[in-house]
């Protein structure tokens, strides 16, 4: 995909942020905690799978140069981020979660794809006042708090958000995800070996979109006609590309702990046979339409069930178009192949023009084979580090990889294919 | 109370949701929505006739103004619906639905998902036109207006339905791998009130849906949808809206088994699952078992809309709750059958039988009746007996069946049983009704056919009369004159004592002759049972005649004329006037310009008339002038004659001729000359171009033809010398007068 020219200023700062993105990604920043890879999910565990969250509000930063009023849940009394922490636990933990509320309006918690889930020690259901529902689930007041537990009884990707007002608060940013490992084996995504992926390879795709004016209405303590509803930023884990590129925990992005860049290696059947595992969460108004470059991914699960027939049949399916409709989960396995092999001794049947002839993307190794490097054009901007390759991975209504318009932002990441090791990667 | 769910159909009834009716206090509100109603069809055969209605209407949601819509209406005076009525079928039926244009721009329907052409022309306002489509697969489908320029505007404006395909089997959803115990149809759909106020003219672009919909109620009006725990519930959802739409469930999971009425090979589990504008997608819930009753699961649009008059909690008006009420008791009371008759009761064996019967399971489970079956005469163990097919599928159904002629052969006469019973969805089989019939073959016997009389004018009327016995009952009796056509076609009988309610029954008519010739005919009758057996026909001879009246003077006197006339002791019966080898004849005395003559009148005025009597002039001196010895009177206001015999004596013979009245004179045949006894016939007749035979001794001698008689009928005839008998004297021979209508009698 061509770069956009949105303007030579703004792009320029864009491209710029995306270099400091993409060194941070690799190098990691100080600020970073040594416990938190610079690429992948960041999990939040608990010993005792009992786990706090706290509603409440701060802002984040788009790359637009915006910064907007978010509601979002921290961990405990830890510091304001969105989207809220990466529960994860495994299959048949009990799993306690105390939601402490500081803002305006009562919060609650819902947490589709869960069975039997209790506040307070009773099943959570709707609450009404008088005939009126005022949450799906048992909220608490600002200032208070409410216990939810359930037992993770089925491994897989979920999705918890707030059950009160919903159609606010949900677009506001009160959500985050769930992760149940299965019993034993990490490595699975459920419970059934054929769904066996490199850990070291696990990233997660929340995606969502943010209408400014709803967010600057409950900043001013204003109300908003949700009838005006539009979105104008729309993100992967809470970020806008080119911040999706960004390494977790990035320093200039204290509110936005988690990045999305998927980092692999080749697929090998002896060295690299595992696929990576993407763990898609759709928390946006309508379908997201994610489309990876690259092969095909392959569905594996829904909404935290594998894809087997009653009889055990394989039912994951190849996609390059995931349609990730809001509150669905969608597990996906991604293994980059490289099917024509293309090396110094086996060229692309491509006679390539001279460099007064060339454009040169910022990402241009200098040569176009993986883990090569060449001679870059005067002026080449250089970005790549070691020969590795990039394909974007983005929403593909283009018109939601933007950010209020500005083109080439939004619900946008990259691919990252290195060189297999041994390689000159830092 | 009851929901949008029910016990494996569908109701379409309104009613209050769950939370309203538990927290008792309403919200303000204006008259919600109309609930999908059923589409009013009639089944025949195999062949289901819908109607709908496209009309305008308004949707009333609750905190909003109402919204102008156009519907599909149930009714032709009923209002329009959103969304319309739902039709429902069972695989196999061919659908004739007509619809009914009453929107102000041509409107088609489309069946997206059924092999039928496209319509893309529809019917004008006010016209109506027939869909015709066989449903060869069971499944959720949509109805809609069809792609007519106007048909995208007319979709948005509310013009959609729902097809629901059962397959043969109830309580499954394509087969028996999707058997359910509740069901629920939820039609997903988007309203903007700015569209429906100028739908000709709005940018369509801009389309932005304010109200979310299901089943054309935005939350809190929309339906809870009450099951029970451990059920499995049937989500048949189409998106009638024109956005993708993502739906899910809080609590529980759905197996996606179909989408667009396609069964998928492997079904496949999901929380929630998105619906493209136009899809259908059927699910299978299953409630947890375990729940407390009064458990809520919220079914809901997982995208969180925010806008429409609920606000944000109401998601739009998308929402509603799948809610677990008391646990039923579990069904172990079959169907009750009544009502139940057989048709006819009396039977000769020769038709089927009509068997209809009630069958309902209402208070015994209000299952549906899956299954009916009937015995005959024993009855045998539940499930082997003749299976009645039709018309099953509701808690209360009117079934009928036919007893095949096949079945009825192998019964002896006399009286048997039919007992029928049906079967819930439950698996209970009802106890049995009965109604009995009684098959009599045994036809009638019938005698002493007798006709009085049995010789008889054409203008008499005949009595009939007929024995009939039967070991049953004699219900009917049939006469034919002539040849016999068939059983059943023939001209009836009636009971003397008037009724038909006797094993003997005597049996009668008159008989009617007037359109018969004069001749000899064969009468036939028969008597048939309440059973509908005909006896053989037995018959009789009856001979019609047209003779009004003949006398010969046999008796010895004129008593057979009415009455005599000039001088009657000019008259005597004497073997001296004899002719035609008989005893006796009537002599007429010439005397003193006088003689007498005998008259008969008849009982009406005639327009045919033939005279034959035997006349001998030997005895008499006439003279040359014409004297008259035979009137046939017209009696009627002025008596006047229609026609006259005269006679005369003329150059040394006797001599004969008839003359006739006509409009503007007389007509006159030429003197014939007779000798000795001569039998002299006239025949005449009324008309407008009439005509006049004279035969003396069967021998044609004259015809006047094209005279307009037609002002002159016979009442009377006179016999005798009559009129100017001056210088006549001498006697004048008459015997063996007869006069019929037309027939010619000869000498």
């Amino acid at each position: 995909m061509r770069p956009g020219t949105p303007g030579p200023l703004i792009r320029g700062l864009a491209t710029f942020v995306a270099f400091v993105a993409l060194l941070a990604a690799v190098r990691g920043a100080a600020a970073q905690s040594l416990a938190v890879p610079p690429n992948g999910i960041v999990c939040t565990t608990s010993a005792d799978d009992s786990f706090a969250l706290t509603a409440t509000d701060g802002y984040i930063s788009l790359p637009d140069g915006n910064s907007v009023y978010m509601w979002s849940f921290a961990s405990g009394t830890g510091p304001f981020q969105h989207p809220g922490p990466v529960i994860c636990v495994d299959q048949g933990d009990t799993v306690t979660i105390t939601l402490s509320n500081t803002l305006s309006q009562p919060v609650s918690l819902i947490f589709p794809g869960q069975s039997d889930v209790l506040a307070n020690g009773v099943p959570s259901q709707p609450q009404f006042s008088g005939a009126t529902l005022t949450s799906l689930a048992p909220a608490a007041p600002t200032g208070g708090s409410v216990t939810y537990q359930f037992v993770a009884n089925e491994p897989g990707t979920y999705l918890y958000e707030s059950g009160t007002n919903p159609g606010v608060q949900v677009q506001m940013g009160l959500f985050g995800a769930i992760v149940v490992r299965p019993a034993g084996h990490p490595d699975w995504v459920y419970a059934d070996a054929s769904t066996a992926f490199d850990p070291a390879h696990e990233y997660l795709m929340l995606l969502s979109e943010i209408d400014p004016y709803l967010h600057m209405a409950l900043e001013r303590g204003q109300s908003y006609d949700m009838g005006q509803y539009r979105p104008r930023y729309f993100l992967i884990n809470g970020r806008s590309f080119p911040d999706t590129i960004a390494p977790n925990g990035a320093a200039w992005l204290p509110d936005q702990p988690y990045g999305a860049l998927a980092h692999i290696y080749p697929y090998d059947p002896v060295t690299n046979p595992l696929p990576a595992l993407v763990r898609y969460v759709g928390v946006g108004s309508a379908d997201f339409p994610f489309h990876p470059h690259g092969n095909h991914s392959r569905v594996v699960g829904r909404d935290g069930r594998p894809l087997r027939g009653d009889g055990g049949e394989d039912l994951s399916y190849e996609k390059f178009s995931l349609p990730i409709g809001p509150g669905q989960t969608w597990d996906v396995t991604f293994s980059w192949h490289d099917a024509e092999n293309f090396s110094p001794s086996n060229p692309i049947p491509v006679t390539v023009p001279n460099q007064q002839n060339l454009f040169a993307g910022a990402y241009w190794s200098g040569s176009p084979y993986l883990g090569g490097t060449g001679t870059l054009p005067v002026g080449g901007e250089g970005y790549n580090q070691c020969g590795e390759y990039y394909h974007v991975a983005h929403n593909h209504a283009l018109t939601q990889i933007t950010s209020w318009g500005l083109t080439m932002s939004g619900m946008m990441t990259y691919t990252r294919i290195d060189p297999p090791e041994p390689n000159s990667c830092p | 109370m009851r929901s949008l769910l029910r016990l494996r159909r569908i109701t379409g009834a309104l009613l209050l949701a769950f939370v309203l009716l538990c927290a008792g206090l309403p919200p303000a509100a204006a008259a919600p929505a109309a609930a999908p109603s059923v589409a009013a069809c009639t089944l025949v055969g195999v062949t289901r006739r819908c109607e709908l209605w496209a009309r305008a209407g308004t949707l009333s949601l609750s905190g909003a103004p109402a919204v102008p819509i156009w519907g599909y209406a149930a009714s032709a005076a009923g209002p329009a619906s959103l969304p319309g009525p739902t039709i429902e079928a069972v695989v196999g039926e061919i659908l004739e639905v007509t619809l009914h244009n009453e929107i102000g721009e041509p409107s088609a329907l489309a069946f997206p998902g059924m092999a039928l052409a496209s319509d893309s022309v529809g019917v004008a306002p006010g016209a109506t036109r027939t869909y015709t489509l066989t449903v060869t697969q069971p499944g959720t489908f949509l109805y809609q207006a069809g792609l007519t320029p106007g048909g995208v505007r007319q979709v948005a404006m509310g013009l959609y339905g729902a097809l629901l395909v059962r397959p043969t089997t109830p309580g499954t959803a394509y087969d028996l791998t999707t058997a359910y115990d509740d069901e629920a149809l939820l039609v997903y759909s988007e309203i903007d009130p700015a569209f429906n106020a100028a739908p000709a003219s709005f940018p369509m672009q801009q389309f932005a849906p304010v109200y979310l919909l299901i089943n054309g109620r935005a939350y809190p009006e929309s339906e809870p949808l009450l099951t029970g725990a451990g059920r499995r519930v049937l989500l048949r959802q189409i998106n009638a809206g024109l956005h993708h739409r993502s739906l899910g469930l809080l609590g529980l999971r759905q197996r996606i088994i179909a989408t667009d009425g396609a069964p998928l090979a492997q079904p496949f589990s999901v929380v929630a699952e998105t619906l493209a504008p136009g899809q259908t997608l059927d699910s299978l819930v299953s409630m947890p078992a375990g729940a407390a009753v009064g458990t809520r699961y919220p079914l809901y649009a997982t995208g969180m809309p925010g806008q429409g008059p609920g606000g944000p909690a109401a998601l739009g008006g998308m929402l509603t709750f799948l809610t677990l009420q008391a646990a039923a008791t579990p069904d172990t009371a079959g169907p009750a059958t009544s009502a139940i008759s057989v048709t006819p009761a009396l039977s000769n064996g020769a038709s089927p039988l009509q068997l209809i019967a009630t069958i309902s399971d209402v208070a015994s489970g209000n299952g549906a009746v899956t299954a009916a079956e009937y015995f005959l005469d024993t009855v045998g163990a539940d499930g082997t007996g003749t299976p009645i097919t039709a018309g099953l599928g509701a808690s209360s159904v009117s079934l009928g069946a036919s007893i095949p002629l096949a079945a009825l052969a192998g019964l002896a006469d006399g009286p048997h049983t039919v007992f029928v019973h049906g079967r819930d969805t439950a698996g209970n089989w009802g106890a049995s009704a009965s109604a009995s019939f009684t098959l009599d073959r045994a036809a009638p016997g019938v005698s002493g056919l007798a006709l009085a009389p049995a010789r008889a004018r054409f203008d008499e009327p005949v009595t009939f009369t007929l024995s009939a016995s039967d070991p049953a009952t004699i219900a009917a009796g049939e006469y034919f004159i002539g040849a016999d056509p068939g059983a059943g076609a023939g001209q009836p009988l009636s009971p003397s004592d008037g009724s038909f309610d006797e094993t003997s029954e005597e049996l009668q008519a008159i008989l009617s002759l007037n359109a018969l010739a004069p001749g000899t005919y064969s009468v036939g009758a028969r008597a048939r049972d309440a059973a509908g057996n005909w006896s053989a026909p037995i018959t009789v001879a009856l001979e019609v005649h047209d003779t009004y009246f003949s006398d010969g003077f046999e008796s010895g006197d004129v008593s057979a004329w009415t009455s005599t006339g000039g001088n009657g002791a000019r008259l005597s019966v004497t073997s001296a006037a004899a002719m035609d080898g008989t005893a006796l004849g009537m002599r007429a005395v010439i005397s003193a310009g006088t003689s007498g003559f005998v008259e008969h009148t008849m009982d009406a005025d005639r327009s045919a008339y033939r005279a034959r009597f035997y006349l001998d002039l030997s005895g008499a001196t006439l003279g040359t002038a014409a004297r008259t010895v035979f009137v046939a009177r017209d009696t009627r206001a002025t008596p006047r004659n229609a026609f006259q015999v005269q006679v005369r004596y003329n150059n040394n013979r006797y001599q004969v001729r008839v003359v006739v009245a006509r409009t503007g004179g007389n007509s006159s045949t030429s003197w014939r000359t007779i000798s000795g006894p001569t039998a002299v016939e006239v025949g005449w007749s009324s008309a407008t171009s009439g005509s006049l035979t004279l035969a003396l001794n069967g021998v044609l001698q004259q015809t006047l033809s094209n005279l307009n008689t037609s002002g002159y009928l016979v009442r009377a005839v006179r016999l005798g010398p009559q009129g100017n008998l001056s210088g006549a004297s001498g006697t004048i021979h008459f015997d063996e007068f007869v006069a019929t209508r037309s027939t010619v009698v000869g000498p």
